[in-house]
């Protein structure tokens, strides 16, 4: 009989990494599957190119730095298709595939989105930045004006946005509440049937693959602020605050991208507090984005939100329990949120 | 997953609804020289002499105390040999040839009531430190350095918890041996002049609650001594989680129970101080948990200090399965694995357990947090171990590694399969120096 040495503890949870990139996959379906529906000219063109282009470079970089194919493990693989699927949901369904660039914007954002947003810093477990929200972002701004919608107006940014509630329109159509919250109206590929992204959601938080904090407090600012906002609207005349709410919350990619990019564990800081005010400065850049600058803010936010999680990380002040300055911190967030918020609005 | 930890699942523990048998005394037992916390001892006896059951055979010279070495079978000392103790290490055991007399020592003597009830508490802290008594839940500290304490003790709490899975050692003594357990705790209360006694209990186990608070209505009506039952999460056993279930107090990182007026002590050793003060006995027996996926008959055994565990292992039927075994001495989560069979149960090993090696592969970290959840003293490992890979010692001591206490909650909770309770060692290493 062997037997192994080894330092306690001596068991282990049943959980592991596979199942749990699994999950996402599986959280990820309802939505793919809408999207091969709904558009499956667009997505036959973006899913494999994007999927490919990022298990591609994945394996290159296994290749190159760890020097073996056979570190090259299964986890890899999972997590670079989660990437590329994620963009691939974010991009919109038109992407001037008929003049040929479209196919190279895909493969180009998908690139740099996985070499400068994971793998520079070390591949999985070490990036600082969500890659998938970078590609998305990266494809706005640099090709935002060849890629237009069906109408063949709309730069991308519009796509995601001018359907739905324009950030500081005061009157706003009712009927479409509910066109919304269905996709019928032009987007991105998975960012705009809400219901999926309703299922994709509930199974990502009972099988405890995404941090529900996160998620709360994200949406919970996005939802306060923009009430606010909403109120401060009606009241010089604009149109009822709970619709301007409902259309903020549905239009664009907010739910989307709080359930499968703000939750990204890797990118994120760990600790409840520091959570909770990770995804309360995401959803408040949200906001800010959206009423100050008057685009779609999501893929900014959850980059900026990227960059101050080493910040919460830090020994000195992160902190698995709830401690007097993480409440200073969060009311000031507030209360500067809030200024920012209605300031502007009122003044304008 | 991304979630906290409080229960070790998947084990089915059943163990102390069966009686323990007792383990046959082997031809030869072995008694350590040295062990984890002593580093040289005096030996008293050559090869040749005979020895009588509890004698005195050396003496081993602790840090900051001594400690009597006794047989545990009376025969012939043969001689010196190496092996395996607890604490990992390969030290001297002495074999001692079992002539199967068990002839007393005349040391061993019953006390009276009135001499008993005639006891100072220097007296019988004299008592409790000739006959060598330890920390019996598996910790090994002299008992008669912990009971010297200079606080006005309020509280005695009795620990009958082992929250960790698979053993169930303590349990099933709680449901033998509650007269001494009970006559240990009115000794302590005697000493400590206190009239406050709790045997915590977990509330998974009614049977045994029921028990004790049948025979405390028989035997000790009106005395002081109450049954708490305690919740059902892992570490409820660790002192700082047993106080607070049972008293309500919340004790702050580094402090010992003597400060809050609490005295804690563990059921088993509470026996064996009953049994010094009252018979002046040392420990020669105890009872063994043996236990895990890779044995095939799993049961409780009641072991003659100084076993093979060779042999242990044969009664409980042999290995289960052909995959690589861990060998654990304690509980799978905070006990030692030992490198091979040649090793022998000691006072204060508690069980057994033969665990299957674990199949769940080692992957890169993804922060989710799981150990930040589940760490019962609110450290933060995952950052911990940030800090151990990058050694930067600044950092490992902004998040004060040395309040863990090893309880091994954030390697089990690991998503990825860390062992990150590993550089949460190192971490505390590094944050000494």
């Amino acid at each position: 009989m062997q037997f192994v040495k080894e330092t306690a503890p001596h068991i282990k949870r049943k959980d592991n990494l596979m199942w749990m990139l699994l999950n996402v996959i599986i959280g990820l379906a309802p939505v793919c599957i809408w999207a091969w529906v709904a558009y499956p000219l667009s997505a036959l063109r973006i899913f494999p190119l994007a999927l490919a282009t990022c298990v591609l470079c994945e394996f290159l970089f296994i290749l190159i730095v760890k020097k073996s194919v056979k570190e090259f493990k299964i986890e890899n693989i999972l997590s670079s298709i989660i990437t590329g699927m994620i963009y691939s949901l974010c991009l919109p369904t038109e992407l001037g595939f008929a003049s040929g660039t479209g196919y190279f914007v895909v493969v180009a954002g998908a690139a740099i989105g996985i070499i400068l947003g994971k793998l520079v810093f070390g591949g999985l477990g070490n990036n600082i930045f969500n890659p998938a929200a970078l590609g998305m972002i990266v494809v706005r701004l640099f090709w935002g004006g060849i890629s237009g919608n069906a109408a063949g107006t709309a730069g991308v940014i519009d796509s995601t946005i001018s359907s739905g509630a324009t950030a500081l329109q005061t009157t706003l159509p009712v009927s479409n509440l509910l066109d919304l919250l269905l996709g019928r109206i032009p987007g991105a590929l998975g960012e705009t049937f809400h219901i999926a992204i309703i299922i994709g959601m509930i199974y990502l938080l009972v099988t405890k693959t995404i941090d529900w904090k996160v998620l709360v407090s994200y949406l919970g600012t996005f939802l306060v602020l923009t009430l606010v906002a909403g109120l401060v609207l009606q009241i010089k005349g604009g149109d009822n605050f709970a619709i301007y709410t409902a259309y903020q919350l549905l239009s664009g990619g907010v739910l989307f991208g709080a359930v499968y990019m703000i939750t990204d564990p890797v990118t994120g800081p760990v600790g409840d507090p520091a959570r909770v005010l990770f995804g309360a400065f995401a959803g408040f850049v949200t906001v800010a984005i959206r009423l100050l600058v008057g685009t779609e803010g999501v893929g900014f936010s959850i980059l900026f939100a990227n960059m101050i999680a080493p910040a919460l990380n830090y020994p000195q002040w992160s902190s698995s329990k709830w401690k007097k300055w993480h409440f200073i911190t969060a009311g000031a967030l507030a209360g500067v949120a809030l200024l920012a918020v209605i300031l502007p609005l009122a003044l304008k | 997953m991304i979630a906290k930890t409080t229960k070790i699942g998947g084990v089915d523990n059943l163990l102390s609804k069966r009686p323990a048998l007792p383990a046959p005394i082997p031809d030869y037992v072995y008694i350590a020289v040295e062990n984890g916390r002593c580093g040289k001892a005096d030996i008293f006896v050559k090869e040749g002499d005979h020895v009588n059951l509890c004698q005195v055979i050396g003496v081993r010279h602790g840090p900051f105390f001594d400690q009597p070495i006794h047989s545990t079978v009376s025969g012939t000392m043969v001689k010196i040999e190496k092996h395996y103790h607890r604490c990992g290490k390969l030290v001297n055991f002495m074999k001692i040839d079992n002539d199967r007399l068990d002839t007393l020592d005349p040391s061993v003597k019953e006390r009276t009531p009135e001499e008993v009830a005639a006891l100072t508490k220097d007296e019988m802290i004299k008592i409790i430190e000739n006959c060598a008594c330890v920390g019996l839940g598996g910790s090994g500290f002299p008992t008669h350095v912990k009971l010297q304490t200079k606080e006005k003790i309020n509280y005695i709490l009795i620990n009958g918890i082992e929250c960790e899975p698979y053993l169930d050692t303590d349990q099933r003594f709680m449901l033998d041996k509650t007269k001494e357990i009970f006559g240990g705790t009115k000794l302590l209360m005697q000493m400590f002049g206190c009239k406050d006694a709790r045997i915590c209990v977990k509330e998974t186990h009614p049977e045994i609650i029921a028990h004790l608070n049948e025979m405390i209505d028989k035997y000790y009506p009106g005395e002081g001594i109450v049954v708490s039952p305690m919740k059902n999460f892992y570490p409820q056993g660790w002192e700082v989680a047993m106080v607070k279930t049972a008293l309500g107090i919340k004790m702050a990182p580094g402090k010992i129970p003597p400060a809050y007026g609490i005295m804690n002590v563990n059921v088993t050793t509470a026996a064996s101080i009953y049994d010094a003060i009252w018979y002046n006995k040392p420990v020669i027996e105890r009872y063994m948990s043996v236990n895990g996926d890779g044995i095939n008959a799993p049961s409780n055994f009641i072991v003659r200090v100084g076993t093979p565990v060779i042999n242990l292992i044969h009664l409980a039927g042999g290995y289960k399965g052909e995959e690589k075994k861990v060998l654990i001495f304690g509980g799978p989560m905070m006990g030692t694995a030992l490198p091979n069979e040649d090793c022998i149960a000691t006072k204060t090993v508690t069980s057994l357990i033969v665990m299957n090696e674990s199949t769940k592969p080692e992957a890169p970290c993804i922060r989710c947090g799981s150990c930040v959840l589940s760490c019962p003293q609110g450290l933060q490992p995952v950052l911990i171990m940030e800090a151990v890979k990058s050694a930067n010692r600044e950092r490992i001591k902004m998040l004060s590694p040395l309040n863990c206490m090893e309880c091994g909650l954030c390697t089990y909770s690991c998503t990825s399969g860390i062992r990150v309770t590993d550089f949460v060692r190192r971490a505390k290493l590094l944050a000494k120096l």
